[in-house]
């Protein structure tokens, strides 16, 4: 007999090791014999607990026993549930237990992915070897344990590892990004040439195309460090505040109108915007970037920079009716408040801290150590805070003739910003309903980060400012590893097209591990070591033999790493919608560069009950003004401007960490048919032509504007042919709608 | 179907190229291409593709194809077109005392007010329906009617998010989004998810209440405006700009060369599919310019249906054309239609947010929506479309069986009425039901997380499988709600 179970012991594990196999061998007769037993705890300690802990146990506890089943214990199993008993030792195709988690949509677990199919075969090898459960083990729910989370372990600067070929490593980030590779067996990409490197500079940094001049200049530039001086020029212009602040209106969902119904006018919220393009140009450091947008008005009550920064704080939607025609009392009031600071901490929290807390105002968050109970406590935070329209300080100038030199914002009268009240009570509400409150919340942030004060409660008693004055402060904590993390991942997402965590605005366990973890570290300590300054770090990234190289495929490196997750070559973005727009603008030659200041409208505007956006007007289109760059556009939540939507701009009622990049007919379209583009392509015609006659020179100067190269002699036969007989104009289109021109490279 | 390029055909390239590509259109060829590979289902976990053995059901077999939704914006009453109730001729003008604290929008309760119509059984199964509605009354045999139905927000914005999206805030996909990317379309050459605006302009939230939200723009509602001199916006060159009046050689010669120039450029960047997808767009384009105007050319029709639809009489005339037109969307394969009745909360109203003067204002809106409404089920089910097709005809929330001042009604989120009809759901039924007032939802109370799990069940779509992530969360139309419900499926 002993043998027998000898020879099941040695089964499971060929079943283990190969999930394929399906156990379909005799039951086992009762007893345990002691040689199988200690093969048995093995399985059990070594494959089977960890399942129960991770996937099963937190709604099968002594604490949550859905469908009255535990699995915590061997008691609990042996009992089994609603549904009959769990498991039937020796009997895996009677087992319950194992018909809820298999097969190709199986019930059980309720949230996440379903069990792997190894995880799914070492149940049933347990259950087959007969469902042992060592005397006196109890599990414990390990879903969301803290210990082993990569996004709040501490910081640390990583060495960077040693890699075989040493050539090619241009800075620390490289050897991360090779080592890596080398682990696959795949080699990088060499650098790109001079035109592609200039185009790829310019749109990262300025969202704009290089003209034909930079471009041969920079190509015929033989200095050693011709392409350093390029990178220091880039960051100097202020077109690279428009473009990285950009990014940051992106996730704050700056807009500049309240949204819902009755989407009124925001008119005094540019400030706001303007301040982030402007800290971004003046390379503020980022904590305190991060404590002007939360609490500058409370930290720096005499600057005005700071009454401005909080714009941050009001930037998202906000229901008109619910606030200002609803009357006090009621309990759509209350919602209305509630989803009010709902959106204030949600996105505060995601922008700086890259977590979903949203997801804990029903209950405790269903992945991340994030109770409920800290959502309540970043309620209390906002207890008293609303959003309007508030007077701010005059500009503090030596004299009058330097104020009216300052930039519009710093002159701006009134801004769009918080109003501060007396905190409101908060409570914990059940399952997030207004109507059944629970315990009273007093003001902090999330428990779970580590080597930080997250009880705000000493300021609970005070006046408002005071509790996000700590908020700022706990988020801009060189101890706040998420902080560092956070930021160091968007300025990498914004050079590569995707982060080393592609889920940028959500490091918790159901968004994506880190490519690089350790790049990731490095690049964080980085920038708090250099002075917190994101130029450095751009320059560091930019610097690398891994931003640097080409684009190009390989079939062979695509069937290891199709996804290019691992860097063996640089991505090829395609343009988004305000690059298009204003590179457009740029090769036509309008693009007016004024920065600052309020939005123009791209629509016919009509105040109403509810304000009527109507984008269908030609004459509003064709205003001097619209010839700014896309970041000043006037923003309408409720109606977007159709050109840009379908060209997949952000939407400015959610926080958008990544655009979306489609490919449609729509788009195909916009780019053929809307009066933008038809209006841009006859105004660089009429240029080229007022400017040369030869009718090759003519197609040749279309393409080294819209394409930033000379036409081969093939394009110029073709495209002439097409402009004897179509015009100038049409050729202009069709080269806007070109692939070369849509993508970076 | 365009045939793919080669490139396109690599399994790896094809995920990816599936969430970059798309669009309102362009999305529909290529998703299905690779719903054909069972690519599609890949991101969700689970066979998620639609199963041409389960009548193109995701999940299970599907009984319906294919959604139009009627939305009435601003709030059509429930206690003046189906939800009858003889308390209120019978208290009419007494003190309105449902035995509890009555909390409203605007105003303080008024007193008891009966419906200024009068009410009659109509059809088989002689379901009471008001004066107001008498077309749509003649058809109540098709219908099955929600009478509980509850809405979490008495504020316009907010509840319609709410009855399009499943939530109270801005940014989540609405229900033909969610369809679109659950079925993508049955037509190569038009969008799966079409929507005809009221003439008179946007309801409440604008364009948000058919965006994709989270789910990429692929997805989003197409809008359509057959009344406007630019029915599909860039379809062509707008009518006042002088590229309107191009040589149509010139399309034809620029399109041609966009194709060389970008063939050329995809044959010397290799390997990147995206650059097929843009070359595919722009034939798919040059379909849609072909397909779009022949489905809005109603000219015709028989004169027969243009009676039916009222499309030659002024009340009816928008209402009625955008009713014609979503039946020919509905007929060439287009998967998910909504009709807006109702435009802004602006004055005079131009929607059914009727607080000041209901018998004037809901009397003006049902008259333009009462025949027009009637038509399309008559139509669709002369057609034999009715039986695959769901029709929803719903509004945000109800009104208030009290008067606001003398001839108003103020919002009531407590109960309203929808009613649905064809694609697999009972005829002449009544689920749930409010109390003797009308007032709050009395006996299974309904939110449109039930509604729109039951139509999604109909279409092969279990609503909790449906699911995106997005920000940390496997988000689903019916949130963490939604039970289908039996008792109106056939």
């Amino acid at each position: 007999m002993r043998g027998f179970f000898v020879f099941l012991a040695a089964f499971a594990s060929v079943v283990l090791s190969d999930p394929a196999v399906r156990g379909d061998e005799p039951a086992r007769p009762s007893g345990s014999p002691k040689v199988a037993v200690a093969v048995d705890e093995a399985l059990f300690r070594e494959r089977v607990a960890p399942i129960l802990e991770s996937r099963c146990v937190r709604c099968h506890c002594s604490k949550a026993a859905k469908g009255g089943l535990t699995l915590d214990t061997a008691e609990g199993l042996a009992r089994g549930g609603k549904g009959g008993p769990a498991v039937a030792p020796g009997k895996p195709g009677e087992s319950l237990l194992l018909e809820m988690v298999a097969g190709e949509s199986p019930e059980m677990p309720k949230s996440g992915k379903p069990l792997s199919r190894l995880e799914v075969a070492s149940l049933r090898s347990w259950v087959e070897a007969g469902a042992h459960w060592p005397s006196g083990v109890s599990l414990r729910d390990r879903a969301k344990s803290a210990a082993d989370w990569w996004a709040i372990k501490p910081l640390d600067r990583p060495k960077p590892p040693s890699v075989r070929d040493t050539s090619w490593s241009r800075t620390p980030i490289d050897r991360f990004v090779l080592a890596r590779l080398e682990e696959k067996g795949l080699r990088p990409n060499p650098e790109a040439d001079r035109r592609t490197l200039i185009r790829r500079l310019t749109f990262d940094f300025h969202g704009l195309p290089p003209t034909w001049d930079e471009t041969q200049a920079f190509v015929a530039d033989s200095r050693p460090d011709a392409y350093e001086r390029l990178v220091e020029r880039l960051l100097a212009s202020p077109r690279y505040g428009e473009r990285w602040g950009r990014f940051w209106l992106d996730i704050a969902h700056y807009g500049d109108t309240h949204g819902y119904d009755k989407d009124k006018r925001r008119d005094h919220a540019w400030p706001y915007r303007d301040y982030v393009i402007a800290s971004f140009n003046d390379d503020l450091a980022y904590s305190r970037f991060v404590l002007e947008q939360v609490a500058g008005d409370v930290l720096w009550p005499n600057a005005r920079r700071g009454q401005v920064a909080t714009g941050f704080l009001a930037a998202g939607p906000w229901d008109f009716v619910g606030h200002a025609e609803l009357r006090e009392g009621t309990v759509d009031k209350l919602k209305a408040r509630l989803i009010d600071r709902d959106d204030m901490l949600a996105n505060t929290i995601a922008t700086f801290n890259s977590l979903t807390v949203h997801c804990a105002r029903c209950h405790d968050h269903k992945f991340d150590p994030i109770p409920q109970r800290d959502y309540y406590r970043l309620q209390a935070v906002f207890a008293g805070v609303d959003r309007g329209d508030r007077p701010c300080s005059p500009a503090v100038a030596s004299n009058s003739a330097t104020s009216a030199t300052l930039p519009p914002w710093e002159r701006a009268e009134v801004v769009y910003t918080v109003v501060s009240h007396a905190p409101r009570p908060i409570q914990l509400l059940y399952r997030g309903d207004v109507e059944q409150p629970r315990e009273p919340s007093t003001p902090g942030a999330l428990s779970c980060v580590p080597g930080i004060d997250a009880d705000f409660v000493a300021s609970a008693d005070q006046v408002e400012g005071e509790r996000r004055a700590a908020l700022a402060r706990w988020l801009a904590s060189p101890r706040n590893a998420l902080t560092w993390r956070s930021i160091a991942n968007r300025v990498w997402q914004g050079h590569f097209g995707r982060g080393i965590v592609d889920t940028p605005s959500d490091f918790g366990r159901n968004g994506s591990a880190p490519t690089h973890p350790e790049l990731l570290d490095w690049l964080a300590v980085e920038l708090l070591e250099n002075g917190q300054s994101l130029k450095s770090l751009h320059r560091v990234i930019v610097a690398s033999a891994a931003y640097r190289q080409t684009s190009a495929a390989d079939a062979n490196r695509a069937a290891i790493d199709a996804d290019n997750r691992l860097l063996w070559r640089m991505n090829r973005p395609r343009l988004d919608a305000e690059e298009i727009r204003d590179a457009v603008l740029a090769a036509s030659g309008d693009l007016d560069d004024r920065m600052g200041g309020p939005g123009f409208d791209l629509f016919r505007f009509k105040d109403d009950h509810s304000p009527i956006y109507d984008f269908g007007d030609a004459t509003v289109l064709d205003r001097p003004e619209s010839r700014r760059r896309s970041v000043y556009r006037f923003n309408v939540r409720s109606v977007p401007n159709p050109f840009l939507e379908c060209l997949d701009a952000a939407d400015p009622n959610v926080s958008v960490p990544v655009r979306t990049s489609t490919i449609t007919a729509l788009q195909a379209l916009a780019m053929l048919n809307d009066r933008f583009v038809l209006r841009a392509s006859r105004s660089l015609a009429g240029k080229i032509e007022s400017q040369f006659v030869d009718p090759s020179r003519r197609v040749d100067e279309a393409c080294r504007r819209i394409l930033g190269r000379a036409a081969t002699p093939d394009e110029i036969r073709t495209l002439s042919a097409h402009t004897i007989k179509h015009g100038l104009a049409d050729c202009c289109r069709i080269l806007f709608n070109t692939s070369e021109f849509m993508f970076v490279d | 179907m365009i045939r793919p390029a080669p490139s396109l055909r690599r399994p790896l390239d094809r995920r990816s190229f599936l969430w970059r590509s798309g669009g309102g259109l362009g999305g529909i060829a290529l998703a299905s291409l690779l719903a054909e590979d069972g690519l599609l289902g890949g991101e969700v976990g689970g066979p998620a593709r639609p199963r041409p053995e389960w009548n193109g059901g995701l999940h299970h077999p599907a009984k319906a194809r294919r959604v139009v939704q009627l939305f009435m914006s601003g709030a059509a009453s429930q206690c003046d077109t189906f939800d009858y109730k003889p308390a209120l001729i019978k208290k009419n003008g007494e003190k309105f005392d449902p035995g509890r604290k009555v909390e409203l929008f605007q105003s303080v309760p008024g007193s008891v007010m009966k419906s200024p119509w009068n009410w009659r059984p109509r059809g088989g199964c002689g379901k009471f329906v008001s004066d107001l509605v008498p077309h749509l009354g003649e058809l109540v045999d098709e219908m099955a009617f929600l009478h509980a139905m509850v809405a979490t927000s008495n504020v316009h914005g907010p509840a319609t998010f709410m009855q399009n999206t499943g939530f109270v805030m801005p940014g989540f996909p609405s229900m033909g989004a969610w369809v679109s990317y659950g079925l993508g379309g049955e037509s190569e050459n038009l969008p799966a998810f079409v929507v005809l605006p009221d003439a008179r302009g946007f309801a409440p939230n604008g364009p948000g209440n058919w965006s994709a939200g989270f789910l990429p723009a692929t997805y989003q509602g197409t809008m359509v405006r057959p009344s406007a001199a630019d029915p599909i916006h860039d379809l062509f060159p707008p009518a006042d700009d002088p590229a309107a009046n191009r040589d149509p050689s010139a399309d034809r010669d620029g399109l041609a060369l966009l194709n060389r120039l970008n063939s050329k450029h995809r044959d010397t960047h290799p390997g990147d599919s995206r650059l097929d997808a843009r070359i595919a767009s722009y034939e798919l384009a040059a379909r849609l310019q072909t397909s779009a105007p022949e489905v809005l050319a109603i000219a015709g029709e028989s004169p027969a249906t243009r009676a039916l639809y009222g499309v030659d009489e002024p009340e009816t005339a928008d209402f009625g054309r955008n009713c014609l037109v979503a039946r020919r969307l509905l007929e060439r394969g287009v998967r998910f239609v909504q009709v807006w009745s109702g435009a802004d909360n602006g004055f005079p109203r131009r929607n059914w947010d009727s607080h000041e003067d209901l018998k004037r204002d809901h009397g003006m809106m049902a008259r333009g929506m009462d025949k027009p409404a009637a038509a399309l089920l008559i139509d669709l089910k002369s057609r034999g479309l009715l039986d695959d097709t769901i029709v929803i005809w719903t509004t945000e929330f109800g009104r208030m069986p009290c008067g606001q001042g003398s001839l108003g009604r103020d919002h009531n989120p407590f109960a309203f009425t929808s009613w649905v009809a064809g694609g697999g759901f009972r005829g002449g039924v009544s689920y749930g039901s409010s109390d003797e007032w009308s007032f709050r939802a009395a006996e299974n109370p309904t939110y449109c997380y039930d509604l729109h799990a039951t139509a999604l069940h109909l279409l092969g779509i279990d609503h909790k499988r449906l699911t995106y992530r997005h920000n940390g969360i496997d988000r689903r139309l019916t949130d963490v709600h939604g039970e289908v419900i039996r008792a109106i499926v056939a």
